[in-house]
C-alpha cells in the first residue's frame, strides 16, 4: 500500500543540539575515560580563565576530585571569575550553542558548547543534576545564588529543580557534577597532566587541585600579568568567499557595495576597491543588495589573483616568549631554558597565526618512564593543551623532522627534555572535530621548525659548555689527585726530600689544556 | 759497576728528572721512546730490529698522560725495592701488589704495558728490573756446568729431561763446559730422541729444547753462549713458515721487542732445517701446505729479516714445491736416522 508524504514525514522531528550532542558526545571529545575527564577539565578551565581574563581579575582555580565508587566520581569546580548573573546561569551550562564568541577571534574556547557538554555527560551516565553556586556583583551588591538544574535535551534549555539566595564572600561559579564511566589517570593523556600543561602556557593562573588520593596540588602563579584580551580583526580578503560577500551584503547598514568592501575587510583600501572594479567591471557603487552571486563570486575570484598585506596581527595575543619562560620554569624547575616567540606569519594565503616554542632540559623536564627521563612534547593552541591525536598534529610532525642530533640531542625519545609549541590564531587548522591536532600546512610546519631549531640552538650551547665545564673539573680532580701521588713516589725513587710543588700544580691545573711536545701515540 | 747497581742507579735517575722540573718550576716530563711500528727498524749492521729515535713526551699537564707517569713511578719504586732485595715478581704479581697503589691499573694488560714502557725508558730488560715472565724457559743437555746462587748444575746430570733455563738465566754462571756446539730443537720429541741417540756425544753439542717459540730466557741462554762461550748454535725446526720464523726470532730478533733485541738476538745463529732442500734432497713425507702457510711465506719473503739468498731459494723453492715437513718426518728411514745420518750431513755441509 502506498503511502502519503504527509504520512511518511509525521515522524519527521527537529533535533535539538542537546539532544544531537547527546547522541553523538564522541563528538564533543567524550570518547573513553581518560579522555573524557580530561576533557571535562578542559572545558571549566578554559571557562573560568576566558571569565576571569575578560573581567580583569587574575584567575584562581580550586578543583576538588573525588571518588565515590569505581568510574563515579564527583567533582567540584570553583574559580574567582566575575561570576554568572542568574538569568544567564542555566544557558551557559544547559544550552548548547549558546555563548559570545561565534566571531573572527582568537579564543581558547571552541564551538561555544563546552559547559553545556559537561553537565550533558553528567546527566548522561549519573542522571544527577548539577549544582552551580554563583556570586556576581549587581550593582553595588554582591550577589549569590545556588541552583540545582537538569538539561532538558528536547528544548535544549535548563530545567530548574531548586534555586535559594545564598551568602557569598566574592564572585566566583562553583559547579558541582557527577560523573560515571570516566577516570582519573596520571597519564599524559589524564586530567592532572592537562592541569601541568595549562599551567605552563598560563603562568598568570593558580590552580588548587586535589585528587581522589587526597593529595593537594598546588600550583603557583609564575607571573601576575593577565594576558590582554584579542581583538576582533576584520576578516582578509583571501578568507572569504562568495557565500560570506553575499551574507555582509544582507546584514550591512552601508549604503554601496565599495564602502562594505572597505569596512567589513581587512587590507582593503579605495585604491583597492577602484581595482577590483577596473578588473572585474562591476560598478561597485550599487547598493549591497543589488550584489548578484555571480558577481560575488568573480570578486572573490579577482581577490585570489591580488596580492594583498598580510591579515593585521592585532587581533593575535601570543603568551609571549617571558611568559613562557615563567611557566616553564615554575612547573618544571628545569636546569636550562630558552624559548622564543616568532613574528606573525600566515597560511592558507591569508590566516595569519603565531608560534611559540620552548625547550626546557633537565630538572623535571622530559616524562619519567620506569627510571629514565624521555622526551615529550607539550602541544598547544591558544594556550590550551592539546593532549590527544599527537601522531597526525603539525606540531608534532615539525619536531620530529627536526634533526636533533645538530643539537647535541642524539635520540629525542630518550632526551630529558620538554619541547613546548603554542599556535595562536583567530583561526587554528584543526584536523578533526575533536581540536587536538593542527593540520599539517606547510607554513605551520615551516614556522614550527623554525622557532624549535632557534631555541634548540641555544641549548645546545648550553649542554656542551655543561659538558665542557664537567671535564675541566674532571682534569682538574685528576691533577690534583695525580701531581702530589706522582711527585711524592718520585722521591721515594730518588730517594731525596720531596720537593714545594704547588707552583706546579697551580701550573698544571691551571693550563689544564697543556700538551707535552707529542712526536708520537 | 754490577747489574744490580746499575738497574738501580737508572730507575733513581727516573725519579731526579721528575724531581729536577718540580725544582726549577716546570711541569714534569718523561721521554718514552716510541714503540709505534714506524719506529721500529732492522738494523742491518747489527742484524736484529732495534727501537729509532723516535719518542713520546709524557707530561705531567696532560690528563691523558699524567696517570701513565703515575703508573710508571709506582712501578719504577716497585721494580727498585725488587732488585735491592735481591727478588724477582712476576707482571701478575705485580698486577695484585699494584692494588694497594693510589694509581689503578684497568686490567694486567695496562701494567703489562707501563713494564714495557719502563723497560724502553731506561733500555733494561724486565728481568733487569726483577720483573719475570711466567713461562719457564726450554731444556738444556749436555755437559755444561752451571752455578745458580750456591748451587752447581750439571745439564748431564739432571735428568733426562735436562736442565729447565730458569727465567733469571742472567744470574746464572757458566763454570765450564766441554761442548763444541749448540743444537736447539723446536720440539721436545726431537729433544728426547738426540738424548736417547746420544748426539750430545757424537756431536760434542749441547741440546736445547725450545719448545715452539722460544721464551725470552731460553733466547738470552743461547745468545749467552754464543757470546760467553764462543758456541756456534743450530737451530733445527719444522720445514714450514712458522718453524723458519721460530728460528729467525732467536737470530734477529722480534719487532715486539725491538728495544731488548741487543740482549737477545743472536746474529750467528744458523738454521740447520728443516728445509725444503730437504724436503727434496731426502725425500720426507710431506703435508700440502695450506693457504696460511702460502700467506706466511709470502710474508717472509718480503720481510727484511730473511732479505739473505739462502733464504729467499728455501722460501721460494716450498713455494713452489707446495710442502712442508716436520722434524720427525726422517723416522720414516728409522728412529737413528736423523742423529746417524741427517745432522753430520748437514752439520759437515754448514761447517
Amino acid at each position: 500500500m502506498e503511502r502519503e508524504a504527509a504520512e511518511l514525514f509525521e515522524e519527521f522531528k527537529e533535533l535539538t543540539a542537546s539532544e544531537f550532542f547527546r547522541r553523538n558526545k564522541q563528538m564533543l571529545g567524550f570518547s573513553g575515560k581518560i579522555r573524557s575527564l580530561t576533557m571535562v577539565f578542559h572545558e571549566l578551565i578554559t571557562n573560568s580563565l576566558d571569565a576571569a581574563e575578560e573581567a580583569g581579575i587574575l584567575p584562581e582555580i580550586k578543583i576538588d576530585l573525588k571518588r565515590l565508587d569505581k568510574d563515579h566520581y564527583i567533582l567540584r569546580h570553583t574559580d574567582n571569575g566575575p561570576g554568572i548573573p542568574e538569568p544567564f546561569i542555566t544557558k551557559v551550562f544547559s544550552t548548547m550553542f549558546a555563548g559570545s564568541k561565534f566571531r573572527n577571534i582568537q579564543s581558547r574556547g571552541q564551538q561555544g558548547l563546552g559547559c553545556s557538554g559537561c553537565v550533558l555527560l553528567s546527566q548522561m551516565t549519573t542522571g544527577k543534576p548539577a549544582k552551580v553556586i554563583s556570586g556576581y556583583q549587581e550593582g553595588d551588591r554582591l550577589k549569590g545564588v545556588e541552583m540545582t538544574f537538569k538539561m532538558d535535551v528536547k528544548t535544549n534549555k535548563g530545567l530548574v529543580l531548586e534555586r535559594k539566595d545564598v551568602e557569598v564572600q566574592s564572585t566566583g561559579v562553583s559547579i558541582e557534577l557527577h560523573f560515571k564511566d570516566v577516570s582519573y589517570s596520571l597519564s599524559e593523556q589524564g586530567a592532572y597532566e592537562y592541569i601541568r600543561r595549562t599551567m605552563i602556557a598560563n603562568p598568570h593562573t593558580k590552580i588548587t587541585f586535589r585528587d581522589p588520593t587526597g593529595h593537594k596540588y598546588i600550583f603557583n602563579r609564575a607571573a601576575d600579568i593577565i594576558p590582554p584580551l584579542p581583538k576582533e580583526v576584520l576578516p582578509h580578503p583571501k578568507g572569504v568567499t562568495a557565500d560570506d560577500l553575499i551574507f555582509m551584503a544582507k546584514h550591512t547598514d552601508k549604503r554601496r557595495f565599495r564602502s562594505l568592501l572597505t569596512s567589513n575587510l581587512s587590507r582593503m583600501s579605495t585604491k583597492r576597491v577602484n581595482e577590483i572594479q577596473g578588473i572585474t567591471g562591476i560598478d561597485l557603487n550599487k547598493r549591497p543588495k543589488d550584489m548578484k552571486w555571480e558577481e560575488a563570486e568573480q570578486i572573490v575570484e579577482t581577490f585570489a589573483k591580488m596580492d594583498f598585506m598580510a591579515p593585521p596581527t592585532s587581533g593575535l595575543i601570543p603568551i609571549g616568549k617571558e611568559q613562557i619562560e615563567k611557566g616553564i620554569r615554575e612547573i618544571l624547575n628545569p636546569e636550562f631554558v630558552a624559548t622564543t616567540t616568532r613574528k606573525p606569519k600566515t597560511f592558507r594565503g591569508g590566516v595569519s597565526f603565531i608560534i611559540e616554542a620552548g625547550i626546557s632540559y633537565g630538572g623535571d623536564s622530559g616524562r619519567m618512564v620506569g627510571e629514565q627521563r624521555k622526551a615529550e612534547i607539550m602541544r598547544f593552541a591558544n594556550r590550551v593543551p592539546l593532549a590527544f591525536d599527537q601522531g597526525s598534529c603539525a606540531i608534532t610532525e615539525a619536531l620530529k623532522s627536526v634533526d636533533w642530533k645538530r643539537y647535541g640531542i642524539r635520540d629525542l625519545d630518550n632526551a630529558p627534555i620538554t619541547v613546548f609549541v603554542n599556535i595562536v590564531s583567530t583561526n587554528v587548522p584543526y584536523l578533526s572535530t575533536g581540536k587536538q591536532s593542527v593540520a599539517p600546512e606547510p607554513d605551520i610546519l615551516h614556522e614550527v621548525r623554525q622557532a624549535t631549531m632557534k631555541i634548540a640552538r641555544s641549548m645546545q650551547k648550553y649542554i656542551r659548555a655543561k659538558k665542557a665545564a664537567k671535564e675541566e673539573e674532571m682534569r682538574s680532580k685528576i691533577f690534583e689527585s695525580l701531581v702530589p701521588v706522582i711527585i711524592r713516589e718520585a722521591a721515594v725513587l730518588a730517594e731525596k726530600d720531596v720537593p714545594e710543588y704547588d707552583v706546579v700544580l697551580a701550573k698544571v691545573t691551571r693550563r689544564s689544556n697543556y700538551e707535552g711536545v707529542v712526536q708520537d701515540e | 759497576m754490577n747489574k744490580k747497581d746499575i738497574a738501580v742507579n737508572k730507575l733513581k735517575s727516573l725519579g731526579d728528572i721528575i724531581l729536577e722540573d718540580v725544582h726549577q718550576n716546570n711541569v714534569p716530563a718523561i721521554k718514552v721512546p716510541s714503540r709505534g711500528t714506524s719506529n721500529i727498524v732492522y738494523d742491518t749492521e747489527k742484524r736484529y730490529y732495534v727501537l729509532g729515535d723516535r719518542y713520546g713526551k709524557r707530561s705531567l699537564g696532560n690528563v691523558k698522560q699524567i696517570s701513565k707517569i703515575a703508573q710508571m713511578v709506582y712501578v719504577a719504586n716497585f721494580c727498585k725495592d725488587l732488585v735491592r732485595r735481591n727478588k724477582t715478581a712476576t707482571l701478575r704479581e705485580m698486577y695484585y701488589v699494584s692494588e694497594g697503589w693510589d694509581v689503578d691499573f684497568g686490567d694486567q694488560q695496562e701494567s703489562n704495558i707501563v713494564g714495557e714502557d719502563l723497560e724502553v725508558t731506561l733500555g733494561m730488560t724486565r728481568e733487569d728490573l726483577g720483573l719475570m715472565p711466567e713461562e719457564d724457559g726450554a731444556s738444556v743437555y749436555g755437559k755444561i756446568t752451571m752455578q745458580e746462587d750456591d748451587v752447581e748444575i750439571n745439564a748431564l746430570r739432571s735428568g733426562k729431561s735436562g736442565y729447565t733455563i730458569s727465567p733469571t738465566i742472567d744470574d746464572v754462571k757458566f763454570l765450564e763446559h766441554d761442548v763444541k756446539r749448540v743444537i736447539a730443537v723446536e720440539t721436545m720429541g726431537m729433544f728426547h730422541r738426540m738424548v736417547q741417540e746420544e748426539a750430545y756425544k757424537k756431536f760434542d753439542t749441547l741440546i736445547v729444547g725450545l719448545k715452539g717459540q722460544a721464551a725470552r730466557a731460553t733466547r738470552r741462554f743461547l745468545k749467552r753462549v754464543n757470546e760467553e762461550l764462543d758456541l756456534p748454535v743450530y737451530i733445527m725446526n719444522d720445514g714450514d713458515p712458522w718453524g723458519f720464523h721460530i728460528a729467525m726470532v732467536i737470530i734477529s730478533g722480534s719487532a715486539k721487542l725491538a728495544h731488548v733485541n741487543h740482549q737477545l738476538a743472536t746474529p750467528d745463529a744458523r738454521f740447520l732445517g728443516v728445509t725444503a732442500s730437504d724436503i727434496i734432497n731426502y725425500d720426507l713425507p710431506t703435508d700440502p701446505l695450506k693457504d696460511i702457510d702460502v700467506l706466511r711465506l709470502k710474508e717472509l719473503s718480503k720481510d727484511p729479516r730473511y732479505k739473505d739468498e739462502h733464504w729467499q731459494v728455501e722460501i721460494k723453492k716450498m713455494l713452489k714445491i707446495g710442502k712442508k715437513a716436520e722434524q720427525q718426518s726422517f723416522s720414516k728411514y728409522g728412529l737413528e736416522y736423523v742423529v746417524d745420518t741427517y745432522l753430520p750431513e748437514k752439520l759437515d755441509s754448514m761447517e
